[in-house]
């Protein structure tokens, strides 16, 4: 390493021309909002500090520059910065300056994901799944590189990567596990996106990175803030169900032709009891939702002195749940700290610790068995009631057990189910990082970062007997009742070690860094079910329940990287980067393919080439006024995706039940050894220029990728006993755009008025599958989801419909059959199903592409005004174009069962000649096995007014106190969408295989949240 | 100016996103009509008659309500005298007429297709489209599918035809009157609670406000329930002479002595005929005789044949070998107290032994005979072969034993006639020692009076009994007086 430092700096000395004489230059920097000048700004060239100058009380200043200097940067207090090129040569500098805005206090986000969503920035796609507190958001950058691996962004927390648990099981149907949800947003300064050299970050940084740093103590000065808030959401826009009346005629049809009637219909039946239990007009969402409070509590301390500062936040959030058993509770703790110990060495210590809790339920809908309350709510029918009625007919306080259809009482879930040991999670992460720096000279810093990460997850599930039908599903034992437990663990120690050479030798810059980093990780969680226990008040597992079944997993990991990473500049016109990343993991085999072998390991190489072009600092734009900033880029930038199964390489046997208790073993999966990193290999432009006296700024990206080495499942011999195995055989592409931009509207003494927008759009389409680009379908909450040549990732893959045949005569006409030649005939009131190839027959051969998640562009917009104290913010997201799978509307619309309907049902075909798009009830069980149809396929783009608020701040002078911010912000107010679901963000999975699928999960609510934030 | 048009730019784009319409378009409730089917029913003077009818049952009421119903409305005079099933009371064949127009859920008609549905007094109807006109169980539908707020109304011609079932349709027949007298004679009104209207409790009773009666009858049990519409079937009818000549022929097998019993021949014969009249449509083993049909009647629940014969031939049916387990103990009369009998179960695996098993008889005394005597019950009065079936000893539960010598053995066998107070005796018959062996005590031996009773509480009561003695002698060594008996076989023989 000494060597090549050596080496880099005899060339850097060689390179250097003769220095130029300096320039005295002359300028003035005024207020854009009154005209007047600004005193105190400080104007500094932009590459080298060295380099300033500060204005005088006229405005006035003087700064003597290098010729090689061409940009300058001008910082005025309660001003916004300003980023300019040199004006021509024997012409004054004008620097125009607006007045800054100042930022909502409003601060409404229980995660990071929050605040990503709002602002959709850079090209960063963020769709929320559930809504319940702090659930998270699938996230997405550039488009999907890979399949079956990792598709989401790594997430590094000042500096440490944190593994964010996507492929891990949990209990409760519908809650998807978030590591992010144990960072407060309020302990964190800044967020940034990286989309390009990522190869830094090597065999991790394939789906681009979020690095998030913390708060730190910025300055000496002991500066306390207290933050409270609280909140009301109201329960989200749910389908419209049918009421009691709808919902008897609508059972009737179901019943069909029967000569009996059943007691649920029955108006005659002179039991007071049997009629108070089915002439009901019950909304079930009454049971199962609430306006939900929500509070927060925290206090942000910085302070300390030469030897060290410190940062210290502690806050407490409590977020009831629109849905109720839901409830969310975090306690957080981070202190960071910087200490000077002697003179070269400076040390990071950073220590946080968060304990999160929730009540849980399970959520989301199917078109089986529902334990979900949620799905419950809409599915049981308004007849009955929540409690039972005695002889006389009136209600009593017992709750309702299971129906007649065998749906549960979503009210006894919901009761029955709540206590700590019955439906509960906790999840505790604690976070310790240390940094000592060592500067060794002038030039040369050392560096060692070591970080400890505990993750510990423990979940309890329950499902009462009271009001749940029993199951029987192959098990020992029909259950009555059913517990869960699970327990996870993950520690992950992480070392990087850092040499850092920095120089600036004339008009050459240079910093060059090199280092190592070492991650060990260990995971592995034990789980536990049976069923029956002694009754509903004892949920706690014991020896003598019935069909016990104990689950576990330990895995063991390692990776290291070696990287050298550059940074050079020439002048403050020409950047360049140069990264170069080799990086070896235990999760790839000895005979691991396309890296470099040294000892045992195989090491896969990761190269990144940026370039930065500063077009405005170059002399001949000097003349150019109209532009203050422009500048190019472009750069090529390879990094990969290791995060497959800890044992993919590897052949193993696994547990497996034999014969009712005894335990065998059997082969679990056959390794493959070479399997080798999938590698993203980017390609991307890009400008930003600010223009017009810095009343517009837009910056602009292109970026193509190219995923190879794709994993893939390939299918496997019958004989091996299992059905495919791993193997890097695909690739794909994306192509993405993105687009920021902001406009000054209007600059005056108390009034600013900033807009912005931003517009991302991605392509991904599948180049090569294994098999000879053999095309695949999975199936997905009874979709077929195709993954095919020259097409995007997982596409819907159904049949389409033209409504629904009106007449016997125009169905006999069509004369169409479902499956085969002797399958059933469609008939008047079925849907009409595009017969493609024209034989008559509805078969897999008519299926064709019926929708495609991806959206055409998504991004956001909003504007902040400032008006003497006050500020008003809004900000808006929108989605134009992608499909979604409206499965939860399926099962609420299928027509099949008596579960009860969406009003939508109502105009189902009943009679001849009548014109309808709602196929006739009972049509849904004669075309079983074709439902996947375009019925179901809505277009889901939309506008949503994601936040609007208004906050006052008032600055004081007093001995305790300096000032207080009070604000009031109202989220999610309004949506405008075609789509027929609760809210057209949905995600039911981490897995880029399942998106753009609705399986029912909770919708957003309208929020309103009042808050202050007081400074110490 | 600029930031005029921005902010039109902006409605613009929300304008066009905006659509909150179809979420209230796709989740509306559709205009549909707001006339019930009564309303519909009772507006339209062409069905007074029909109105007046639903009225006076009730049913105004429920085609008011919110549940689905399909009516085929009649025009005109509506005449409750077409509808004579049996023993059916006024209201109830006012209820069946109403019934008989109406349909649960929502059923469509249409020119083009047939289809048949059930209406709700459970029979089945025809729909039959000629491609201009539905026909509604043969009457023309004038006005179809008009759609009310809970159901279809359809406006039939005149009243519809009344489909009888198998059992209604039995009274509607001179033919066969004599066959329905006998099975319209077994039924009886119960009580039905459930159905009924508890109208409060007095002196710890129960009191009803609303007693509802329903008609049962024992035999549906055995034919099949007949006036059900839920099941279908395929009855063969004898004619009235048909029906004495098989009477007749059955009564000749049920002979029984002077005494209490004397006439039951004329009832036990009745009730085995109609054990073969009946079958389901759907079952796959065919009535065990060709009889003489003259006529097929198409019913609601299935279909009746008119036989002028039945042609049922009694030993194809109803006589058969009687086969006595005799290790079965409810079959001995006498415990044999000189000899241990044990039953033996054997795994053979080629069905040599009747429910694989037999009874080993074992002298317990070297004086006296081992002797066994079994009763002969449900004999009837015709000619039997009958014959004892010995296994040999060394057939053990898992099979032929190579350890133990079989040997022969020698018995003597009487049958006992209380009735006649008869004895007749076989003696001396040889046991093969070496195969399972069906000895024939008696041959075409003729039975005066059948032992065929019903009711019987204990088959130890029959009259007719069978005794056997073991005879070989102590000094007899390559004898065996233990005895190996499988069953006893009473085998009819024709006349």
């Amino acid at each position: 390493m000494r060597h090549i430092l050596l080496l880099l700096t005899t060339i850097l000395w060689a390179a250097q021309p003769a220095m130029p004489q300096e320039t005295v230059w002359k300028g003035s920097v005024v207020s854009h909002a009154t005209g007047m000048p600004i005193a105190g700004a400080i104007v500094t060239a932009e590459s080298d500090a060295r380099y300033s100058a500060m204005s005088d009380t006229k405005g006035t200043f003087e700064i003597t520059l290098p010729p090689h200097i061409g940009t300058l940067t001008v910082e005025a207090t309660d001003h916004k910065s300003v980023t300019l090129h040199l004006p021509a040569e024997g012409t004054a500098i004008k620097v125009l300056m607006h007045p800054a805005i100042v930022p909502s206090a409003a601060a409404t986000a229980l995660t990071i994901e929050d605040n990503l969503a709002t602002k959709q920035a850079e090209g960063l796609r963020t769709i929320r799944g559930s809504s319940n507190p702090a659930q998270g958001a699938m996230l997405m950058l550039g488009g999907w590189h890979s399949l079956n691996s990792n598709a989401t962004p790594l997430i590094v927390v000042d500096g440490v990567v944190l593994d964010q648990q996507n492929d891990r099981p949990l209990l409760h149907q519908g809650y998807l596990n978030n590591v992010l949800s144990a960072i407060s947003p309020d302990d964190i300064e800044k967020v940034s996106i990286l989309h390009d050299a990522t190869a830094l970050y090597g065999a991790k940084g394939g789906g681009g990175v979020i690095l998030i740093e913390t708060k730190r103590a910025k300055s000496m000065a002991t500066r306390i803030d207290v933050n409270l808030r609280s909140g009301m959401e109201w329960m989200p826009r749910l389908p419209q169900m049918m009421n009691a009346a709808q919902y008897r005629s609508y059972a009737a049809d179901i019943l069909g032709n029967a000569t009996t009637t059943p007691e649920f219909l029955s108006n005659q039946t002179a039991d007071k009891q049997l009629y108070a239990m089915y002439h009901n007009d019950t909304d079930w969402s009454r049971a199962v939702y609430q306006k939900a409070l929500t509070q927060y509590y925290g206090i942000n301390v910085q302070g300390g002195d030469e030897i060290a500062k410190y940062n210290l936040g502690i806050n407490y959030s409590n977020a009831e749940s629109t849905l109720k058993g839901n409830d969310f509770d975090r306690l957080s703790l981070r202190f960071n700290t910087d200490v000077n110990i002697v003179d070269p060495l400076t040390v990071q210590l950073d220590v946080a610790y968060s304990n999160t809790g929730r009540n849980l339920r399970d959520d989301g809908i199917h078109s089986g068995d529902n334990f979900a309350p949620s799905a419950l709510a809409l599915i049981k029918s308004p007849l009955l009631n929540s409690h039972m009625a005695d002889k006389s007919g009136n209600f009593t306080a017992s709750l309702a057990d299971y129906d007649v259809f065998g749906i549960s009482n979503p009210l006894a879930i919901i009761e029955g189910g709540d206590a700590s040991n019955k439906n509960s999670l906790s999840y505790n992460l604690f976070f310790m990082n240390i940094r000592p720096e060592w500067r060794l000279g002038k030039h040369l810093t050392i560096s060692e970062q070591v970080s400890y990460v505990l993750n510990n997850v423990t979940e309890r599930y329950f499902m009462p007997d009271e009001g749940v039908p029993t199951i029987v599903n192959g098990t020992d034992a029909a259950i009555n009742n059913q517990s869960r437990a699970y327990s996870s663990k993950q520690t992950s120690l992480m070392s990087d070690t850092r040499l850092t050479w920095s120089a600036r030798h004339g008009l050459h810059r240079m910093k060059t860094v090199g280092g190592m980093r070492y991650m060990s990780d260990t995971y592995n969680n034990d789980g536990i079910s049976a069923s029956n226990t002694v009754s509903d008040k004892m949920p706690n597992i014991t020896a003598t329940m019935d069909n016990r079944q104990v689950t576990g997993c330990y895995e063991q990991w390692k990776s290291a990287a070696l990287y050298l990473h550059a940074d050079y500049s020439y002048t403050d016109r020409y950047d360049l980067t140069a990264s170069l990343t080799g990086e070896t993991s235990t999760r790839y085999g000895r005979n691991a393919q396309g890296g470099i072998t040294v000892g045992d390991y195989v090491w896969a190489m990761f190269p990144s080439l940026q370039a930065r072009w500063n077009v405005s600092a170059e002399p001949f734009f000097r003349k150019t006024k109209a532009i203050s900033q422009l500048a190019i880029t472009a750069g090529i930038d390879q990094s990969g995706n290791d995060r497959i199964p800890p044992y993919a390489s590897r052949s193993y046997f696994t547990t497996t039940p034999f014969i009712n208790g005894t335990a065998g073993i059997s082969l679990g999966h056959i390794g493959n050894d070479k399997l080798r990193w999938e590698t993203t290999t980017r390609l991307h432009v890009g400008a930003q220029m600010r223009a017009f006296e810095e009343r517009w700024g837009i910056a602009v990206k292109a970026t193509k990728s190219y995923t190879d080495n794709l994993l893939v499942w390939k299918p496997l011999d019958g004989i091996s006993g299992l059905s495919r195995y791993l193997c890097n055989e695909g690739q794909l592409e994306n192509i993405s755009y993105s687009l920021h931009t902001d406009i000054r509207l209007l600059s005056r003494r108390n009034l600013s008025w900033d807009i912005y927008g931003t517009a991302n759009s991605y392509a991904n389409r599948l180049t090569a599958l294994p098999e000879g680009n053999k095309s695949f379908t999975t199936d997905y909450m009874e979709g077929q989801l195709l993954t095919a040549i020259d097409n995007p990732i997982a596409v819907f893959y159904g049949y389409r419909t033209n409504g629904v045949f009106a007449t016997t005569e125009a169905a006999q006409e069509a004369a169409i059959r479902m499956g085969s030649e002797r399958g059933y005939q469609l008939q008047a009131g079925d849907p009409v199903y595009i017969d493609t190839n024209d034989d008559h027959i509805i078969n897999e051969e008519d299926r064709q592409i019926i929708g495609d998640p991806n959206p055409d562009l998504f991004g956001s917009f909003g504007t902040t005004l400032t008006w003497r104290g006050f500020t008003f913010d809004a900000s808006f997201t929108y989605n134009i174009g992608g499909d979604i799978y409206n499965y939860a509307r399926r099962v609420l619309e299928q027509g099949g069962s008596y579960h009860n309907q969406t009003t939508a049902m109502l105009r189902r075909w009943v009679r001849e000649g009548q014109q309808t798009d709602v196929p006739r009830a009972n049509s849904a069980s004669k075309t079983s096995g074709y439902g996947f149809t375009d019925r179901w396929i809505e277009d889901g783009s939309y506008m949503k007014l994601r936040s609007v608020s208004v906050s006052y701040h008032k600055p004081l002078a007093l001995s305790f106190m300096q000032g207080f911010t009070v604000w009031v912000a109202a989220n999610n107010m309004f949506t405008l969408t075609r789509y027929l679901g609760a809210d057209p963000e949905v995600s039911c999975s981490r897995n880029a295989l399942y998106q753009g699928i609705d399986c029912g999960l909770l919708g957003e609510g309208r929020s309103v949240t009042a808050g202050i934030k007081i400074n110490l | 100016m600029k930031n005029k048009h921005f902010i039109l730019s902006v409605m613009v784009a929300a304008t066009t996103l905006s659509c909150t319409d179809s979420w209230e378009e796709h989740y509306a409730v559709p205009a549909q009509s707001t006339t019930t089917l009564w309303q519909q029913i009772s507006d339209n003077v062409e069905l007074d008659d029909f109105a007046r009818l639903l009225q006076s049952r009730g049913y105004d009421k429920l085609l008011d309500s919110d549940q689905r119903f399909t009516v085929w409305a009649p025009k005109g005079k509506i005449d409750t005298s077409l509808v004579t099933g049996g023993m059916m009371s006024d209201e109830e064949i006012t209820t069946q007429v109403i019934e008989n127009h109406i349909a649960r859920s929502l059923i469509s008609v249409s020119a083009a297709k047939a289809d048949s549905i059930k209406t709700l007094n459970g029979k089945l109807m025809r729909l039959i489209g000629d491609g201009i006109h539905v026909a509604f169980n043969g009457v023309r539908i004038e006005s179809p599918n008009m759609e009310c707020s809970n159901g279809l109304l359809h406006i039939v011609e005149q009243q519809v035809r009344f489909n009888n079932n198998i059992w209604t349709y039995l009274r509607q027949d001179n033919d066969l009157q004599q066959l329905c007298d006998y099975l319209y004679g077994f039924n009886r009104q119960e009580f039905d609670p459930n159905a009924s209207t508890l109208g409060g409790v007095v002196g710890g009773e129960k009191v009803y406000s609303d007693s509802v009666f329903i008609t049962t009858n024992e035999l549906w049990s055995r034919m099949g329930q007949l006036n059900a519409e839920n099941t279908s079937y395929v009855m063969t009818a004898p004619t009235n002479q048909a029906w004495e000549e098989t009477v007749e022929e059955f009564k000749a097998f049920y002979r029984y002595p002077e005494g209490i019993y004397k006439h039951m021949g004329d009832s036990v014969a009745k009730r085995r005929i109609t054990e073969y009249l009946v079958r389901r449509t759907d079952s796959e083993e065919p009535l065990p005789y060709e009889a003489l049909i003259t006529d097929t009647v198409d019913c609601s629940n299935g279909t009746l044949l008119k036989a002028e014969a039945l042609n049922i031939d009694p030993y194809e049916t109803f006589v058969q070998d009687i086969v006595i387990e005799a290790e079965a103990e409810a079959y001995m009369t006498k415990e044999p107290s000189n000899c241990e009998a044990t039953s033996v179960f054997v795994v053979t695996g080629k069905n040599e032994l009747s429910k694989n098993r037999y009874m080993k008889l074992v002298a317990t005394s070297p004086l006296l005979k081992p002797t066994v005597t079994y009763v002969l019950p449900n004999v009837l009065s015709c000619k039997y072969d009958i014959g004892v079936v010995f296994v040999p000893m060394n057939l053990t539960k898992n099979g032929y034993s190579s350890v133990i010598d079989p040997k022969d053995g020698r018995v003597d066998v009487e049958l006992y006639d209380d009735y006649l107070g008869e004895v007749y005796k076989s003696t001396g018959l040889d046991i093969d020692g070496t195969t399972i062996d069906t000895v024939w005590v008696r041959e075409e031996h003729q039975f005066e009076y059948c032992d065929y009773y019903p009711n019987r509480e204990k088959l130890t009561d029959s009259k007719l009994t069978l005794k056997i003695t073991g005879t070989a002698k102590r000094t007899e060594t390559t004898l065996s007086r233990d005895m190996y008996i499988d069953c006893i076989v009473l085998r009819p023989r024709r006349y």
